[in-house]
């Protein structure tokens, strides 16, 4: 039986937590707007690396191994080229890289860099061979002839693509949210899709296409997005003191990242939205390269394809359609819980990811029976 | 007894049905109309003009760059 007498009408009203809930926001709130008003250093890509090659704004990083762990298979983290790697490096405890160094693997990573005057011009191709280039460097650093290869976002469209051309080097291809089929029903296929829309007229205009262009449109993709993230922020303010400054330090490290965007290539963004989004050129197999066509028929290499459940940016079937396509029978795709970076550096996606990301490789080693 | 779960203050809640009406209703109604070929259309015309005025004023004004720096160097 419920009881419903004053106490019970005080208590639903909140009269014995809003005080104490209001206090604690407070001083939620007041913590994140010193910590951003002093500007307090965010510990973001924590995991200790070098450079070993340069090419354009572009650099190849080799994460120091973790001491006393027995040597797994090399991999190499190819983000999207417009933003920037440390979302798979976001912080101590949230981090990709920490996960496979600490599983033994030899990690390198690409930094595509602030777009510059080296970068005029570069198409997809461009890209794609630059990315080739800087394997051939992971390869010989690491003295072998294979390597894992994982793209993240747009990095993993580059990828595929170079497994789809020359795939000598790629032992296995893990694709993370990466976008293969572009007519999808997401908000960024319809707008670079809408008619009279013309991207060699914004180059042209821009050149390299800016951030302050490019934010705003990421940030509308979910048009009620920033709202929500406002009251959810306030709702979690309300966290006892230690539980705080670790939720606070993670969020501004996220921001952080959120809003470390670089520029877009003038003629990668031609391509991009010319030949991909628009003519779903990749998916079609109509995408051609200077050696031929890219057809994903040709991806011969075991391809592990993660998607996103609640993705607004590569909805999932724009990752896992054309994952049918690939012809080697190992070839794997599962659908994680969260959000296009949620289930990079979420709780419940991560759990899942980052073991998923070490079983693969396992069970592919270099020189095993694939 | 009951085992029923007692509801949160109202304050929680509203916070939470509020959350819950801007990230499901009211996304899907914005993402359909930003989504709308009769919001998108004049959208992109605009752009795509805006850009290429741009580019000519760009162009222009490398041209006028070029002549300064060569009769500097005449």
């Amino acid at each position: 039986m419920s009881t419903f007498g004053p106490s019970e009408l005080l208590r639903r009203a909140g009269a014995f937590t809003a005080i104490p809930q209001a206090l604690a926001r407070m001083n939620g709130a007041m913590t994140l707007a010193r910590l951003t008003l002093e500007k307090t250093p965010v510990p973001v890509a924590p995991s200790p690396a070098v450079v070993l090659v340069n090419e354009g704004a572009a650099r190849l990083l080799r994460y120091d191994p973790m001491p006393g762990v027995a040597p797994r298979d090399p991999i190499v983290l190819c983000p999207s080229l417009i933003n920037r790697l440390y979302v798979l490096d976001l912080k101590e405890g949230i981090s990709v890289v920490e996960a496979l160094r600490k599983a033994g693997h030899r990690v390198y990573g690409v930094d595509w860099g602030e777009p510059g005057v080296a970068e005029r011009g570069v198409s997809f191709e461009g890209f794609v061979l630059r990315l080739s280039r800087l394997l051939d460097a992971a390869c010989a650093d690491a003295k072998t002839d294979q390597l894992h290869l994982l793209g993240h976002c747009l990095g993993g469209t580059m990828a595929t693509a170079l497994a789809a051309t020359n795939d000598a080097r790629i032992k296995t291809l893990i694709n993370l949210t990466a976008p293969l089929s572009f007519h999808d029903d997401g908000l960024l296929s319809k707008w670079t899709r809408a008619p009279f829309f013309d991207a060699e007229a914004v180059a042209a205009a821009l050149g390299h296409v800016p951030p302050w262009l490019t934010q705003p449109a990421f940030q509308i993709l979910k048009p009620m997005g920033q709202p929500a993230k406002a009251l959810r922020l306030f709702q979690a303010l309300d966290k006892p003191a230690g539980e705080l400054d670790s939720f606070l330090e993670t969020f501004r490290c996220l921001e952080t990242w959120i809003n470390d965007n670089v520029s877009i290539p003038d003629r990668f963004f031609v391509d991009l939205v010319g030949k991909l989004y628009r003519k779903d050129a990749l998916a079609k197999g109509e995408l051609c390269f200077e050696g031929g066509a890219v057809s994903l028929d040709r991806v011969r290499v075991p391809v592990f394809t993660i998607a996103a459940a609640e993705d607004h940016i590569v909805p999932p079937a724009s990752a896992t359609d054309v994952a049918k396509r690939f012809t080697n029978p190992a070839c794997k795709v599962e659908v994680l819980p969260g959000g296009h970076i949620g289930v990079v550096v979420g709780g419940l996606g991560r759990k899942r990811l980052w073991p998923a990301l070490i079983a693969w490789m396992e069970q592919h080693k270099i020189g095993g029976v694939a | 007894m009951s085992d029923a779960k007692p509801k949160p203050p109202l304050p929680d809640e509203l916070l939470d049905r509020g959350i819950g009406l801007l990230e499901g209703p009211a996304n899907r109604l914005a993402e359909r109309l930003l989504s709308s070929t009769i919001v998108l259309a004049p959208l992109s015309v605009t752009m795509s003009l805006a850009m290429r005025v741009a580019a000519l004023l760009r162009g222009a004004s490398r041209r006028t760059e070029q002549h300064t720096d060569e009769r500097r160097q005449k």
